[in-house]
């Protein structure tokens, strides 16, 4: 597999809302898109964007995101990790990739453990996640590269 | 403050000594004496930072 960009870093919250003013506040975000849900996954999502290049400032596009991820009603997973974390706190990480299908077979051939199958993630591309303790203990997204510019 | 750029992820990650000449680890005592692999050793690179050159100091001369 090849690496590619870093989309996106899950950070788990129990507040989106409360984040969201952190972020705008206290780190100066200035382009924060709309909370919407993803109820495949039981989660609320808000993606902060942060400048693509050194030292603009500017939130253009194409630069990493923060995803803000919250527990819907019934979510195990992420209301797990906020047990663990009550403050949340980062969650995962996501690369891009061009081919969906061969990263997922490509890292299954190396034995990396692909947590289900791939589904439509929070950008509207396919998406799966890799077992962190067969990723250096990371929770690794793999998300196939967005149609558009990067997001 | 204004949100700037990512600059970069921190992961954690075991420390495994690797094998210098003379049986000597690796790592930031070894690389703080300027001790010389055998191999070349890959630092990240980052624009702002400077790594400790791994190169061994020229032979002096006697005489």
């Amino acid at each position: 597999m090849k690496l590619g960009r870093l989309n996106h870093i899950g950070v788990a919250t129990p507040s989106i809302a409360d984040s969201i003013v952190f972020y705008r506040d206290v780190m100066g975000a200035t382009k924060i898109h709309a909370p919407f849900d993803l109820p495949d996954q039981g989660v609320k999502v808000c993606f902060v964007d942060t400048p693509a290049s050194a030292g603009s400032g500017q939130a253009e596009s194409g630069g990493t995101q923060i995803e803000l991820i919250e527990p819907l009603p019934g979510n195990t997973s992420i209301a797990s990790f906020l047990e663990k974390n009550p403050q949340g706190g980062q969650h995962h990480l996501c690369y891009e990739v061009p081919d969906i299908h061969a990263a997922k077979a490509e890292l299954e051939a190396m034995g990396k453990r692909v947590l289900g199958t791939p589904r439509i993630g929070a950008h509207g591309t396919l998406i799966f996640f890799v077992h962190p303790k067969d990723m250096g203990g990371v929770l690794t997204e793999i998300m196939e590269v967005p149609a558009e510019s990067g997001h | 403050m204004k949100l700037g750029r990512l600059n970069h992820i921190g992961v954690a990650t075991p420390l495994k000594p690797i094998p210098f000449r003379g049986g000597v680890g690796v790592g930031p005592v070894g690389i703080a004496q300027g001790l010389r692999s055998p191999t070349p050793l890959r630092l990240g690179t980052c624009a702002k930072a400077t790594a400790p050159s791994l190169a061994a100091p020229p032979l002096k001369r006697r005489g």
